[in-house]
């Protein structure tokens, strides 16, 4: 349940490590965002001599939170943290890897030919 | 229909129940309840909560104890009968003396050997009276019995 102003770790490797939601994307008064789906973030702390700098503004896919969803199987899964992943204006992944367990769904979706990563549930 | 297991508590978790909680480093854990996970969360042993089933398997809470002792099985020995002889033909020949045995299988060896012996001095005399033979006529074709026999 990714809203305005929430906090998120970024999972991958473009230098990014933390950022706050500044707008959910992906429909008209959209609040929430789930995992799977596009935010736009600022980036709040940045690792130095990288491509991104603290203060920009980055499209983030969301990719697991702590927030509880529900499977078709029935099963409820959560996290305990609230991850993304760095998107560029075209919508498809910076970084060449992603640390962390990736939900399948997003994987299906997101693994744009290449190795999104190995861990997903 | 998989059937999983509570990851702390070991119940077992029917299609449609449960939680999964998955940390960052990608393990996953999976619970029954709210109070299992509550329980994890709070990073409580499993071995001290008296009410998980890793506890019971622990203490041995709720198995009948089984008091019946292990039965040791024995071979016993029958004698049977093999092809020709009765069970109590076998038993008899068992219960004769070794060294009356041994003397039978000796003479039985030695009237082979007899037996062997003369049968190869009558092959010999027969051989000598068929080379006389030849010598005489020597067109005449040995007897087939005798190639045989070699």
């Amino acid at each position: 349940m990714i809203t305005f102003l929430t906090n998120l770790k970024i999972a991958d490797n473009t230098g990014v490590l933390n950022v706050q939601c500044i707008k959910v994307l992906g429909g008209h008064k959209m609040r929430v965002a789930i995992s799977g789906k596009p935010i736009v973030t600022a980036l709040k702390k940045v690792r130095p001599r990288k491509k991104f700098k603290k203060g920009e503004v980055a499209k983030v896919l969301v990719l697991s939170t702590k927030n509880r969803f529900r499977r078709n199987s029935g099963f409820i899964i959560n996290s305990n943290k609230n991850t993304g992943l760095i998107l560029n204006d075209g919508f498809a992944p910076v970084a060449n890897r992603v640390t962390g367990a990736v939900p399948h769904e997003v994987r299906a979706k997101y693994n744009r030919g290449y190795l999104l990563t190995r861990k997903n549930y | 229909m998989k059937v999983e297991i509570c990851s702390y508590s070991h119940y077992r978790i029917h299609p449609g129940h449960g939680k999964r909680y998955v940390r960052l480093d990608s393990r996953s854990f999976v619970f029954i309840t709210r109070k299992a996970e509550k329980a994890f969360l709070n990073k409580c042993n499993p071995r001290r909560t008296r009410w998980t089933v890793i506890y019971r398997r622990m203490n041995k809470k709720g198995i009948s104890e089984e008091t019946s002792r292990k039965r040791n099985r024995k071979t016993k020995k029958f004698f049977r009968g093999v092809v020709g002889a009765s069970a109590e033909v076998v038993r008899a020949k068992r219960n004769q003396a070794p060294e009356l045995r041994e003397a039978q299988r000796n003479a039985a060896i030695k009237e082979a050997k007899e037996k062997s012996r003369a049968r190869k001095e009558a092959l010999k005399a027969q051989g000598a009276a068929a080379s006389q033979q030849k010598t005489f006529a020597k067109t005449v074709r040995a007897p087939k019995f005798m190639a045989t026999s070699r």
